[in-house]
């Protein structure tokens, strides 16, 4: 046997290994940092006096510190971080908006 | 042979980790590098919406007094907050305009039946018959607004975005959320249940005792049960669904939507009804003092004008 026969073998050997020990490591901290990244889609009085900004063809939110957006499924989704061109929107744009008060005066509304 | 087999068995089990060994690294690598790539993740459901429903006090506080509109207004009050751009902006207000003058029968009823529940508040007994009659018109009125509105609604689908159409759907839906939250006190009317939206409402506003509250709660309990209108948000809903699904598609024709007048109706008949309801159970229980500030703020209500400027 010579020294590549040797290598090619014992790489053969310890694939098993190297394959489990790689998808034990790699795979729970790729979802942990899933899993950390909590967003919540915003309630009916958020989406009925907020406004939004258009972005990749769908309404976004800035609610609780994330981009929130539904999809065409009704699904809500999320950005795991800011996007730029919403960076500086999070005010329903540029410049903001003033959104009319109906009866009587409303709590201020949380960024 | 034994040997052999051994020999054999290896062989294939070390090519098949040779194999399997990159595919696996590719899946790893593809499965975080995939929600990096994306950069997005699917959104929970709210922990808690009582800083949002402060927020939005106003809104359920018109939802509260105000039904004659129907879905119409629901869809009037959404483009408020749309996100419309500046040349958009003349042209929707127009619409908007124009939603509001097509639902001004419907307010005017609206505000005769509130006119009649304050005067009879102030007076300490309400004229049922008389406030029933300003119902059944009320209810015919809303009943004609969405053929009213639809060229209206047909022009908002043409001025708005595919992505503008979907968010006003979207806010179409939230209204109807927080006005189910809004008029919800017929729900449980036990008296250790905690008062709904309205009764909550009141109690704060009359600084009203635990035991006037329970007794109210006793009287509108008796008159939810023997009102000849009964709620039908499946009504409702069947036109929001088919509205929501008209409105995302390329194509609209509000004509073309044959729930739009009964939804209407039921909304504000039920909304109206509810309302007159409880003042009908409020009144008997309250003190001069309470009953003439009651009074004041129903006529202010009655008072109350939508426009595209306030």
């Amino acid at each position: 046997m010579n020294k590549y026969s040797r290598m090619v073998d014992t790489l053969r050997r310890i694939a098993p290994v190297l394959g489990l020990v790689g998808a034990a490591l790699l795979l729970p901290g790729c979802y942990a940092g899933v899993d950390d990244d909590v967003a919540y889609y915003p309630s009916a009085g958020f989406v009925a006096t907020a406004q939004p900004v258009f972005y990749e063809g769908h309404a976004s939110y800035w609610y609780n510190g994330h981009w929130v957006y539904r999809d065409g499924g009704g699904r809500w989704g999320y950005y795991h971080s800011e996007p730029g061109y919403l960076a500086g929107r999070r005010g329903g744009g540029p410049g903001g908006y003033q959104r009319r008060t109906y009866e009587r005066s409303a709590a201020p509304r949380r960024r | 042979m034994i040997k052999r087999q051994g020999s054999f068995g290896w062989k294939w089990a070390s090519r098949a980790a040779f194999a399997l060994t990159p595919a696996l690294s590719v899946v790893s690598i593809a499965a975080c590098g995939g929600a990096a790539a994306s950069g997005t993740g699917e959104a929970k459901a709210p922990l808690s919406t009582q800083a949002d429903d402060e927020a939005a006090a106003d809104v359920s506080e018109h939802h509260r007094h105000h039904h004659h509109g129907g879905i119409a207004m629901f869809i009037a009050m959404s483009l408020d907050t749309l996100g419309v751009t500046p040349e958009q902006r003349a042209g929707v207000d127009k619409i908007e305009a124009d939603l509001f003058s097509r639902m001004e029968p419907a307010r005017a009823a609206e505000q005769t039946v509130l006119e009649t529940l304050a005067d009879g508040i102030a007076a300490g007994a309400i004229d049922a018959a008389k406030v029933n009659a300003a119902l059944a018109q009320l209810a015919t009125a809303s009943a004609g607004i969405h053929d009213a509105t639809a060229e209206a609604l047909n022009q908002l689908h043409t001025a708005l975005t595919p992505e503008q159409r979907g968010a006003l759907v979207d806010k179409v839906e939230a209204h109807w959320a927080l006005w189910q939250r809004a008029n919800a006190d017929e729900a449980d009317t036990t008296p250790s249940a905690p008062a709904g939206g309205h009764l909550r409402a009141l109690a704060k506003d009359l600084e009203l005792t635990p035991d006037q509250i329970a007794k109210i709660k006793s009287n509108l309990g008796t008159a939810v049960k023997d009102s000849p209108v009964k709620p039908d948000p499946q009504k409702i809903e069947a036109h929001l669904q088919a509205f929501g699904a008209a409105f995302r598609a390329e194509a609209f024709d509000a004509k073309t939507l044959s729930t739009g007048g009964a939804a209407n109706a039921q909304l504000a008949s039920w909304g109206a009804t509810r309302i007159a309801l409880m003042f009908e159970s409020v009144t008997p229980v309250l003190t001069p003092d309470q009953r003439t500030k009651l009074a004041a703020q129903v006529r202010e209500h009655a008072e109350h004008k939508e426009s595209p400027t306030g």
